[in-house]
């Protein structure tokens, strides 16, 4: 770990300077921890409510985006189990297997609270986002409640994600219209000839053949597509932490060989669909191409 | 190379004092390694391109043109210095550079694994396999004036790339000095690239700044300077494909801080490797025992001035025993299981010329690995003799295969691996020519051979008189001196965790239990499994109940050794690089189904810290275990597999050669079938069936079933073990198929299956299920009980030959 005074300085080197000239975020209002009381910011599974607990303090617009996001990624969730925090007993080593040491405990300014218990979902699959593994697990007792802990490295996470976010502004909206609309088809809203772009318009396939668009825009693809969202429960909007914007190779293949072909500077994200109350994948990744998301399909 | 503008450098001096005012130390560990490399140091830098790389020590300017072009002989594209750190532990590395670019010119530094130095055949995307580790920035120019890339690389110990990258416009930070920091923090597992401008005085202007986690480096990333191949590039990518491209570099005030030496600064002359590979030569009888695990992964290649060998062909002794592979357009690759200790066993391979092969010289190269060179005797009872120096061959039986008496001269590579080359004749018409490639004993007074590709010591396993002082003589040569007096009195017992057959699976059973029984790896492919996880060679789940784990339990000859094994002033375990006892309990939430944590295990003599072995425990919550068993229960009606297709026996290949085109499979299905029921055969490469090469996907049946084939090198069916294509359930996603089931009900219950097994992997974290997040390295009896539900093969039927229709239904 660094010295205070190397933290003070990356602080100094990297403050405002992380971001693209001339982009300005929305404020994230009054910093707090959450046990300060008065914070909208919770969890809720099933019928119970927990309070989250903010590493360090994050602002409370932030707070709300974080508990928004978090809400979108469990919505399936309908059970939460807790497990005492491991103590060492008499010959015995507690190992950490995730990121943080076994001697971790949350801090704030002026107060360390340790940690008491660890959480999880018990019999579900949650498709967590890498940012989330090891940093929404614990919990952390204050004056007898339970509180689940955002990590600062999460609470880091969902800056970037948020300002990436605003900084695009125009895709994410036409990502939530663009999973709105699914979501109608899914639950019946709507027929696939009422969708805003039609089948074909919304999938974006790479070196696309004669062959591969005219299967595309055949009767059946259409009619399966339709099939295929009408048997969901809900499209799942995806969570802001699942948004990338990164170079991606995608690899092709053509009569020169193997070639890795990049799609710089584009967003992606994959699609979750709750079906029987589970949580699946089986779908292709949505890509921002020419300013609309499109299904990316890969074969 | 002076031409380069050089902007604000006055300023630069101003930000090298804060920065070395503020950074003195690595976290909170102490720096003991320390290297500032000024240019006085030239003869310790390698490089393969002499005449694009420079050192100005006057000025302490590393100078580099790196070309797109790639370079007639590899390796090249590089320029290096070996250093002392030890990249497992903390480190930072700062530097200043000025760049600037003609076209797509590219240029990468930073640190890099011997992988990326010489030549290397790995990928940079799905399925991906990457090099061993690297940390390093680069940076690339465009076609348009302010467009650019940069690449922030990061490659862990599990070969994932936790790196990022972008380009576009305002991307191009070519033309200005910039200060450029790479900081990795061990206990955190961060990395962190900092790239600034040095605009105005007293101040910098971040440019890049990225945070990534990792789950640490490879030992060997100790390569530090440039290097064209950042990540495993393959020939065609898009760089390439501008070859006239180019990147000038000037680099300086390169400093390298670390918080520990590499482990050979550290402990001279008791690390296994050095000690085997130190002396000049070989085993001497009663000396020790060499239980070594020999790496026989070798690839042949063939290259020939026109297109001839266009194939090679499996010969199996048993299941399971070795696959003859191809790796690309031109070569083909011999695996096997890893050797054990006592292991007899002779290999051969088949190369196969057609009818019009045409007589003339051509040339099989075999590479072979080895850490261990020295000790390592090739048996001269074989085909190919291999002494230190060269090769030759012996092969009174096969002429004209291989001339007798030829020799070839042994080429030692940069990285370790050493290659020889050798002729041998083909004749016009000739078929399946056998080249034998030896034998290997392991034992006492034997010699190791391993005439067949690479020998890599994976292992050297100490025997039950374990002294430390170990002598090497060459085979036949007396000893020239009495071996002094053992510094370690003789163990009473070998220490491994005990493995078991591949049959044998669930708990140990009895005072061992609840611990379940360990395997060996027996998947060994061109995914590199090895590679991936060395120095790990076993693997065990366990099914986590939140009760601490007893990890000398797994040690064989615990029930009969129990006090002794449980002593901690006996034996000493570190868990993921901590010091543990030998009971250890998990600080984790682990309860998803699917999710696992992987631990790596060691085990050493207390004393002297000698790792004697290593085991990987997979972490699985029990949900697994049931989900996998409701799964098996609920699928064992297979009537749905009347409506699928039957595969094909084998895809016929076209083309190949050196020169010729790429190997390419050509449809089996005849067009003027009643109906089409495959699609057109493809290429195959991910982890999920690490030795296909082809693949070929049946068309949806009416039940929403399809069937996948996978075809080994020599476009042969695979039709058992991982590698094999099953009938699925729900064939996946397609433009037509838009209901697929496929993830769920075929897929996750193979994961849940090699996790069971013992397998730290799990579903890609990228771009859904299209990968597993590492390979295999254990197929074991849970996989085989998926392939129960998913079978390669329909049941009572024999694969199509191909040329014919599916036959009509009764």
């Amino acid at each position: 770990m660094f010295s205070v005074l190397v933290s003070i300085a990356l602080s100094a080197l990297t403050l405002g300077a992380l971001e693209p000239f001339g982009t300005k975020f929305l404020p994230e209002g009054n910093v707090t921890t959450g046990i300060e009381g008065g914070t909208s910011a919770t969890f809720t599974v099933g019928n119970t409510t927990y309070p989250l607990y903010f590493e360090g303090g994050a602002g409370e617009a932030l707070q709300q985006v974080i508990a928004d996001d978090l809400a979108e990624i469990f919505g399936h969730v309908k059970e939460i189990r807790f497990r005492a925090r491991a103590v060492a007993e008499e010959g015995v080593t507690i190992i950490s297997v995730g990121k943080y040491p076994v001697s971790y405990e949350a801090t704030d300014d002026d107060m360390s609270l340790p940690f008491t218990h660890w959480f999880s979902f018990p019999g579900v699959r949650t498709l967590r986002p890498e940012a989330l593994k090891d940093e929404f697990t614990r919990v952390v007792t204050y004056n007898g409640q339970k509180y689940l802990l955002v990590t600062k490295d999460l609470i880091k996470a969902y800056r970037t994600a948020w300002r990436q976010k605003q900084r695009n502004a125009e895709a994410y909206e036409k990502l939530d219209t663009f999973v709105s609309s699914l979501n109608d088809l899914a639950q019946g809203g709507i027929t696939i000839d009422e969708l805003p772009r039609s089948v074909p318009e919304m999938h974006y396939l790479e070196e696309l053949s004669d062959e591969g668009l005219a299967e595309l825009r055949s009767p059946q693809a259409i009619q399966g597509f339709a099939r295929s969202f009408q048997r969901m429960t809900q499209v799942v909007r995806p969570s802001i932490l699942r948004v990338f914007e990164r170079e991606y190779y995608r690899e092709a293949y053509d009569s020169n060989g193997w070639e890795d072909v990049p799609l710089s500077g584009k967003l992606y994200t994959e699609l979750f669909f709750i079906e029987d109350g589970e949580l699946h994948s089986s779908l292709w990744p949505l890509m921002y191409v020419g300013g609309e998301w499109k299904i990316y399909i890969i074969e | 190379m002076k031409s380069y503008p050089r902007k604000n450098e006055r300023f630069l001096k101003a930000t090298l004092l804060i920065f070395a005012t503020c950074w003195p130390l690595i976290g909170a560990s102490e720096v003991v390694f320390e290297a500032r490399f000024d240019g006085t140091d030239a003869h310790e830098w390698n490089t393969g391109q002499a005449h694009n790389f420079f050192i100005e020590p006057e000025e302490g300017i590393f100078s580099a043109q790196m070309e797109n072009r790639v370079p007639e002989s590899p390796p090249a594209r590089y320029a290096v210095v070996e250093v002392d750190l030890d990249p497992t532990e903390s480190f930072r590395l700062t530097w200043n550079e000025l760049v600037e670019f003609e076209g797509f010119g590219r240029a990468n530094f930073g640190l890099f694994s011997s992988d990326l130095i010489a030549e290397n055949r790995t990928r940079i995307n799905l399925p991906q396999l990457l090099s061993a580790s690297t940390v390093n920035l680069g940076l690339s120019g465009s076609n348009r004036e302010g467009f650019g890339s940069y690449d922030m690389t990061v490659v862990d110990r599990n070969r994932m790339n936790k790196g990022q990258g972008g380009s576009g416009a305002g991307r191009d930070f070519s033309g200005q000095w910039l200060q450029c920091e790479i900081v990795y923090e061990r206990e955190q597992g961060d990395v962190r690239f900092i790239v600034s401008s040095i605009a105005e005085e007293d101040e910098t202007n971040v440019l890049l700044d990225f945070d990534t986690t990792v789950a640490g480096f490879s030992t060997d990333m100790v390569h530090l300077g440039f290097s064209n191949y950042p990540i495993g590039l393959t020939p065609n990518q898009i760089w390439t494909t501008h070859p006239d491209s180019v990147a000038r570099v000037e680099v300086k005030n390169i400093v390298l801080e670390g918080s520990r030496l590499s482990n050979a600064q550290q402990k001279p002359g008791l690390e296994v490797s050095s000690v085997v590979s130190g002396k000049e030569s070989v085993l001497v009888e009663e000396s020790f025992e060499i239980g070594a695990t020999v790496k026989n992964r070798g690839s042949i290649d063939i290259h020939a001035d026109r297109a001839l060998i266009f194939l090679s062909e499996d010969r199996h002794q048993d299941e399971d025993d070795y696959q003859l592979q191809q790796t690309g357009d031109s070569s083909f690759e011999v695996f096997a299981d890893p050797f054990m200790a006592g292991d007899e066993r002779t290999f051969s391979g088949v190369v196969m010329a057609t009818d019009s092969t045409p007589s003339g010289r051509y040339f099989v190269i075999v590479e072979f690995l080895t850490r261990a060179e020295d000790a390592l005797v090739f048996d001269t009872r074989n085909l190919v003799n291999v002494s230190d120096k060269q090769i030759t061959v012996n092969n009174p039986d096969d002429k004209p295969v291989i001339e007798t008496g030829t020799t070839a001269e042994i080429k030692t590579e940069q990285d370790g691996s050493r290659s020889f080359l050798f002729p041998f004749w083909a004749e016009e018409g000739m078929s399946h020519t056998v080249l034998s490639f030896g034998d290997i004993t392991s034992r006492v007074g034997t010699t190791v051979s391993n005439i067949l590709g690479n020998g890599e010591f994976l292992e050297a396993r100490f025997p039950i008189d374990l002294t430390r002082e170990f002598e090497f003589f060459r085979v036949g040569v007396e000893k020239p001196q009495e071996p002094t007096e053992p510094v370690i009195q003789p163990l009473p017992l070998e220490i491994a965790f005990q493995i078991y057959p591949r049959d044998q699976h669930g708990q140990i059973g009895g005072v061992r239990s609840p611990n379940w029984k360990p395997h060996r790896q027996n998947i060994v492919t061109r995914q590199d499994e090895a590679g991936h996880y060395e120095p790990y060679r076993k693997c065990v789940a366990h099914v986590w109940d939140g009760s601490p784990i007893n990890l000398a339990k797994y040690l064989e000859g615990y029930s009969e050794n129990q006090q002794l094994f449980e002593d901690d002033a006996f034996l000493s375990w570190r868990v993921n690089g901590v010091s543990t006892g030998f009971r250890v309990g998990l600080q984790s939430a682990l309860s998803e189904v699917e999710t696992f944590e992987r631990l790596n295990v060691e085990v050493a003599i207390a004393s002297d810290a000698l790792v004697l072995d290593h085991l990987i425990i997979t972490i699985i919550p029990p949900e697994t275990v049931t989900e996998f068993e409701d799964w098996h229960r609920e699928n064992s009606d297979l009537a749905w597999l009347d409506e699928l297709p039957i595969p094909y026996g084998w895809v016929i290949l076209e083309g190949g050669g050196v020169f010729g085109p790429l190997i390419e499979p050509k449809d089996p299905e005849p067009e003027d079938c009643e109906t089409q029921r495959w699609q057109k055969p493809k290429h195959q490469d991910d982890f999920y069936h690490p030795a296909g090469i082809y693949k070929m996907r049946s068309e949806v049946a009416a039940n929403g079933a399809g069937h996948q084939a996978i075809f080994n090198a020599s476009g042969i069916l695979i039709t058992s073990g991982i590698s094999a294509g099953s009938a699925d359930r729900s064939a996946p996603l397609s433009l037509s198929n838009r209901t697929s089931d496929h993830e769920d009900t075929d897929v996750r219950p193979f994961i849940w299956a090699l996790q069971i097994d013992g397998n730290p992997v799990g579903r890609s974290p990228f771009v859904s299920y299209l990968n597993l997040s590492a390979p295999a390295l254990f197929e074991g009896h849970t996989l085989s009980r998926y392939f129960e539900r998913r079978p390669p093969l329909l049941p009572n039927t024999n694969p199509l030959n191909p040329g014919t229709c599916q036959p009509t239904p009764e």
